[in-house]
């Protein structure tokens, strides 16, 4: 396409909108290694000590067990109602289909305020205590549809003729699902199981309203928010999980692209 | 055994193998949610529960002064996040499509995302180091002698929130766009550039109207969670800078009347759904026009 | 054609509805030991159904498939007789070549050392012989389809199913399989059934062509009966160009039918020529090469008509002629072979037309 004005002004907007969009994220290492506990210019000096307490914070690394410990089960469990969700959804025809398969995808466009009142008023009246269990509860909820999206797309991009082969060469059902559709969908499984993790690990209204005693980490953090002098961990530890959740993202799309390839499907689009 | 029975047998598998997270769906869901339903019709004593009737929730929800307003700006602060981040977005997703080349596409689109994968809290955190007293853009412009005192209206305000929830959003509407913008069939373009049109003239006429479905997509998705946020008005709005998701926090936790939050929450959900469908109604109207 | 009186499969009024459509309209026929059978016919009308119903991946709402004697009813694809070559090959991308063609044997629980030598032999047979190592992500189409062949024919079927198995190749190399498969068919002896909308195809490599339209089998016949007596003006379309001329009936005498039609004029016609009888709706067809464009005075044909040359379509070896007949407005399609044409034809050339009319067929 031929460069006219048009392109131009596109351009320079571009680059005045990446500034806008990293500039949070690039004051978070500043400020991580900032020697200072105000959060504000000029900067005093470099040091590594606030890195070094967010490994010494008891309070922080128990919440941060918590969360993996949340985003661990969350993601299994979500991840395998997504498989059964999306193979019914992808493979069969039956009555109530489109209501069945909305009230699954609901969370999706759902406030997660209401998500949490919602659990949080049907907990309490059960007499049931907050706990860990209530957040995963809810985790899993709303992890549901992003892993019954993700899963529907690898059932759908699996070619309906590798199980009647597997089927025609003898193979039952379970045989097929095991041998054939499960390894073919296994990259989808991955990227499922990696995007509801990282969800759960980030999310924090429906942990707030469900959470007791035992904090997840975004809890956890809102907590230390108030206190200014802890300002500076919370960052170092911000910078940590910014680095875990690319990694995991990389990994993520390493998956896809080596199941796009297997399933014979052109390798396009973005990391999603 | 017949024929019919087998297909039967067929049918209902799906079924079956739906049930799982359909039970799950229905139990924390669909109950919950009618729980909340029931709620809204009763009204708290401290910890007793009165279940008699009445819609005294409702008409406090609706007419007290405190509840409109916090509603009011919470759509108002909504509609304009939604405007700015769509509008935002629009042109990087444009950008991306059309300006870059395809190898280049998912490298930029990981670009668009990276800064958002770090917690959710400390990103909003980070809008108030820029935004606050002693800020980043205070202390710049000090720096440089533009100006001698810290500006004061940077923070603490509904600007700062919808700046902040245009920025916790933006990747959710050009991803939308940019796969709408994407699907255009760039011959499309050409056949109207050979047919007479200029660059804007396309653009309204052929450009515009293709991607509407991610627009209308990117609006929805920024539109209905953002009226329950909860975090960004509590970091950055200041004091008169709450919204309705922070008065159903209060209802339900500290002032212990939870039929009056669950009213709140559902009279909320109710607004953002008819807006939604007005919006998504109109659409369809103005697109059947098109064709 | 070995045909013994005992049908490898039988299929008796089998009937298929998805909903309100009805995709298989009682279809009653055999299939014999040993025969390369094909479905021939355009998309939607059946052909894959009914091969998808004799494999077990689609249950009929009625009827009965019978395979070597046994009723199938109720026995799921995994246990049935027959083995498929999908028209998208279906070779699994997460396996090597030789883990593909040993999956239905690992099935049956044979031992590694059977496994290994049978695999071997299925892809000597294929023509490729020291693949098994090879990711079958890694092969062309031509290679692909052959590993189908090989993992489909180890476990020796009694009848080997091919869905449109070569309209994803190249013509070249779709030429090449054909009589490859031919040749292939021949050396196992094992019965073939193939589905394919394209005529030629069906024609080479056939014992039998089933031709189906919409949900039934027009007319089930040997290539050469198909070509040369198809029994209505759809199959006479489909397989292979010809003329319809209009006919009226002047009168019918014994086994004489005398008619006038349009353009040649009136002539007297066999009653063997109308496959189905006569039917007012009925028109007369003739294939182009039936016509012939005299050139040369000692060409004996029994029947002469004047006509104008309106197009001609050049071939190489063959040209084809569009003529309008004298006296309407009828074109017909006349081809030639172009060894057989001794001067120049050109668009608006006047050339007396040769045709016989024991070459026409009356059809409806």
């Amino acid at each position: 396409m031929a460069k006219t004005k048009q392109s131009r002004y596109l351009v320079v907007y571009i680059g005045i909108f990446l500034v806008f969009l990293y500039a949070p994220a690039l004051l978070l290492p500043i400020f991580s290694f900032n020697d200072s506990t105000i959060v504000a210019f000029p900067l005093s000096g470099f040091t590594l000590a606030w890195f070094i307490e967010v490994f010494k914070t008891e309070p922080l690394l128990t919440a941060a067990l918590n969360s993996l410990l949340v985003a661990v089960i969350t993601s299994v469990f979500a991840t395998i109602f997504g498989i059964f969700a999306a193979r019914a959804s992808t493979r069969y025809q039956f009555p109530g289909k489109r209501g069945i398969m909305g009230l699954i995808m609901v969370p999706m466009v759902l406030p997660e305020i209401i998500i949490g009142v919602s659990l949080l008023v049907v907990i309490l009246q059960l007499g049931f205590n907050l706990s860990l269990t209530t957040i995963i509860l809810g985790h899993i909820l709303l992890c549901l549809p992003f892993c019954t999206a993700i899963l529907s797309a690898g059932f759908q991009g699996l070619d309906k003729s590798f199980e009647e082969a597997s089927q025609d060469l003898g193979r039952s059902r379970l045989e097929t699902f095991w041998y054939i559709t499960l390894p073919l969908v296994m990259p989808a499984i991955i990227s499922s199981l990696l995007i509801s993790f990282t969800i759960s690990l980030d999310e924090f209204i429906i942990a707030f309203f469900l959470s007791g005693t035992e904090a997840t980490l975004p809890v956890y953090i809102w907590g230390q928010l108030r206190f200014p002098t802890r300002i500076p961990i919370i960052l170092a530890l911000g910078t940590v999980l910014l680095l875990v959740s690319l990694t995991l993202l990389i990994i993520a799309e390493y998956f896809r692209r080596i199941g796009a390839r297997k399933t014979g499907t052109e390798v396009k689009g973005g990391l999603f | 055994m017949n024929f019919s029975f087998i297909q039967k047998i067929r049918g209902q598998s799906g079924l079956i193998l739906v049930s799982p997270p359909f039970f799950y769906a229905l139990l924390l869901l669909a109950f919950p949610l009618m729980g909340v339903f029931a709620l809204s019709f009763w009204t708290q004593d401290y910890l007793e529960l009165n279940r008699d009737f009445t819609l005294d929730n409702y008409r406090e929800a609706w007419t007290g002064a405190i509840y409109q307003a916090l509603m009011l700006r919470s759509l108002k602060i909504s509609i304009l996040v939604t405007l700015l981040t769509v509008v935002l977005a629009f042109p990087v997703a444009y950008y991306i499509s059309f300006h870059v080349s395809p190898k280049k596409k998912p490298l930029w689109i990981f670009l668009i995302t990276i800064p958002f994968w770090t917690s959710y809290l400390i990103r909003i955190f980070l809008w108030k180091v820029i935004l606050g007293f002693n800020g980043v853009i205070n202390g710049s412009l000090i720096g440089i002698g533009f100006i001698d005192e810290p500006l004061k209206f940077l923070l603490f305000n509904q600007g700062a929130i919808v700046v902040t929830l245009s920025h916790a959003w933006i990747p959710f509407a050009i991803l939308p766009i940019y796969v709408a913008l994407e699907k255009i069939d760039r011959s499309l373009l050409e056949a109207s550039e050979d047919l007479g049109d200029g660059p804007v003239r396309r653009f309204m006429r052929v450009t515009l109207p293709l991607a509407m479905p991610g627009i209308i997509a990117a609006t929805l998705i920024v539109f209905i969670p953002t009226i329950g946020d909860y975090v960004t008005p509590k970091l950055v709005g200041g004091p008169n800078g709450l919204l309705i998701a922070n008065m159903i926090e209060v209802q339900f936790k500290k002032a212990n009347n939870a039929p009056l939050g669950a009213a709140l929450a559902l009279s909320a959900m109710f607004i953002v759904s008819a807006i939604a469908m007005v919006f998504l109604w109109f659409n369809r109207k103005y697109l059947r026009q098109e064709q | 054609m070995n045909q013994e009186a005992k049908p490898i499969i039988r299929i008796e009024s089998i009937l298929k509805n998805y909903g309100a459509i009805e995709a298989l309209k009682s279809i009653s026929f055999n299939i014999y030991q040993g025969e390369f059978l094909t479905l021939l016919g355009p998309s939607g009308c059946g052909k894959t159904t009914l091969l998808r119903v004799i494999a077990g991946f689609e249950i009929p709402n009625s009827g009965l498939v019978e395979i070597d004697g046994n009723n199938m009813e109720g026995i799921p694809a995994n246990q049935r007789p027959t083995n498929m070559v999908f028209q998208s090959y279906a070779v699994f991308p997460h396996m090597t070549v030789g883990e593909n063609v040993a999956y239905g044997l690992k099935a049956r629980k044979a031992d590694k050392q059977t496994i290994s030598e049978e695999v071997n032999k299925a892809l000597a047979m294929v023509g490729m012989q020291g693949f098994n190592d090879r990711p079958s992500t890694a092969l062309s189409g031509g290679q692909r389809q052959r590993v189908a062949l090989a993992r489909a024919l180890i476990l020796k079927p009694k009848v080997l199913l091919l869905d449109e198995p070569l309209s994803a190749l190249d013509k070249r190399l779709r030429e090449q399989m054909q009589s490859e498969l031919r040749q292939l068919q021949r050396s196992v002896g094992i019965t073939f059934i193939l589905v394919t909308h394209d005529q030629e195809e069906a024609l080479t490599m056939s014992d039998r062509i089933a031709v189906m339209f919409d949900g039934k089998i027009a007319q089930l016949a040997s290539p050469q009966e198909l070509y040369r007596r198809p029994t209505n003006i759809q199959v006479a379309n489909f397989v292979g160009t010809m003329n319809f001329l209009d006919l009226d009936l002047v009168a019918l005498e014994g086994n004489d039918l005398i008619v006038e039609i349009e353009g040649l004029g009136k002539t007297t016609l066999s009653m063997d020529q109308a496959p189905l009888g006569y039917q007012s709706n009925s028109m007369a067809g003739i294939r182009p090469e039936m016509f012939t464009i005299i050139t040369n005075k000692s060409q004996s044909k029994t029947k002469v008509v004047k006509g104008r040359i309106v197009e001609t379509q050049y071939f190489g070896d063959m040209t084809y002629f569009d003529a309008k007949l004298e006296g309407t407005d009828k074109v017909v399609t006349i081809s030639m072979r172009n060894s057989d044409i001794s001067f120049e034809i050109n668009i608006g050339n006047n050339v007396e037309i040769g045709w016989n009319p024991n070459s026409i067929l009356v059809l409806s």
